[in-house]
């Protein structure tokens, strides 16, 4: 990730949840957030079938999450419906980052009889960062910590994963900065 | 679907490797991939495309050795298809069937429209087994079909 990327994601995060009426502490709202960034919100099994995205899942878990297509007219964010509600909201929380970073979506090239998924390491690095900010910005870990809860508690008052709020918390120096304050 | 005849990159990585007496780090370190790419391109896994190009690089093969030759699709075929009929028609004299041939021939080329290339960002695992990679793709070819039918509609 380049240098200063970190701070500057915490800070368009805190603005994108000004701008949606949020402020730093109230839960992401995560249709909300799909429409504050000019995207639709689909689940893959409006436009595909279920049953395929069930053989993909038994062939190779995880292999598809979430995606955006931009279609010149509009931007369509597309996220698995077989994954959990956590899962699904920090997918999201993902695909729009790279629309609030104004990454390009990439081509899928077919060449051979194989298809190649082409992404920018660098680029998925920096909406998952900024996906995390959207979801749990600092200034809502410290005051979660401050009033007593952990990263169990965090995690499901934001509906995320307990291994993304442990991560946050890591992450953003808020439980070393409430840890030393109880000092 | 892969083609049996198509050799794997997966298997020419690991002989490589073993005959060049190296560990899967100091091929990561030559090629720039990573060791946990490097490792299931070995079990028979798909990088992307740019991991692709530096592990062919590092074999030093042509970059279509492990890709199946393309074979041309429709509309070629469509139209193929379509003269071999009006040809094989008892109803038409050789001259009537070309004619129509040549007549359906311009027709579908001024309305056929080029298939627009399939793009999105994706979350997803960052290496694929074939089987995987193809349905994948033809997932996300499906999505993109849909949402540009609901464009025209």
């Amino acid at each position: 990730m380049r240098r200063g990327f970190k701070s500057e994601a915490e800070r368009l995060a805190a603005q994108v949840r000004t701008e949606m009426g949020l402020g730093p502490y109230k839960p992401l709202d995560i249709k909300a957030l799909v429409r504050h960034v000019g995207a639709q919100l689909r689940t893959a099994d409006e436009l595909t079938s279920l049953t395929k995205l069930q053989e993909l899942e038994a062939l190779q878990p995880g292999a598809f999450s979430a995606c955006t297509f931009d279609l010149g007219t509009r931007k369509v964010i597309v996220v698995s419906p077989l994954a959990t509600d956590e899962r699904q909201r920090s997918d999201v929380s993902h695909e729009a980052s790279h629309l609030l970073l104004d990454h390009k979506v990439r081509e899928v090239e077919q060449l051979g009889g194989l298809s190649f998924f082409t992404c920018d390491p660098d680029e998925e690095q920096e909406a998952n960062w900024l996906a995390g900010c959207l979801l749990l910005p600092r200034d809502l870990l410290v005051r979660s910590l401050r009033s007593g809860l952990d990263a169990v508690a965090i995690a499901e008052a934001n509906t995320v994963s307990v291994q993304m709020a442990n991560f946050r918390l890591r992450a953003t120096g808020a439980e070393r900065q409430v840890a030393a304050a109880r000092r | 679907m892969s083609d049996p005849n198509t050799p794997e990159l997966g298997g020419a990585l690991k002989a490589e490797r073993r005959k060049r007496r190296l560990s899967l780090r100091e091929v990561s370190y030559e090629t720039g991939v990573s060791v946990n790419t490097l490792s299931r391109v070995e079990r028979g896994y798909l990088p992307d495309l740019k991991n692709y190009q530096r592990i062919i690089d590092w074999l030093g093969v042509p970059a279509g050795t492990f890709l199946e030759a393309s074979k041309p699709e429709s509309p070629t075929g469509t139209l193929d298809l379509v003269a071999r009929h009006f040809r094989a028609d008892p109803g038409l004299t050789s001259e009537a069937a070309e004619k129509l041939t040549s007549l359906v021939q311009d027709m579908y080329s001024q309305l056929v429209s080029e298939r627009p290339r399939l793009a999105a960002h994706m979350r997803s695992a960052q290496t694929f087994t074939p089987a995987a990679g193809a349905l994948l793709a033809d997932i996300l070819s499906d999505m993109q079909a849909t949402l540009e039918n609901e464009e025209t509609r």
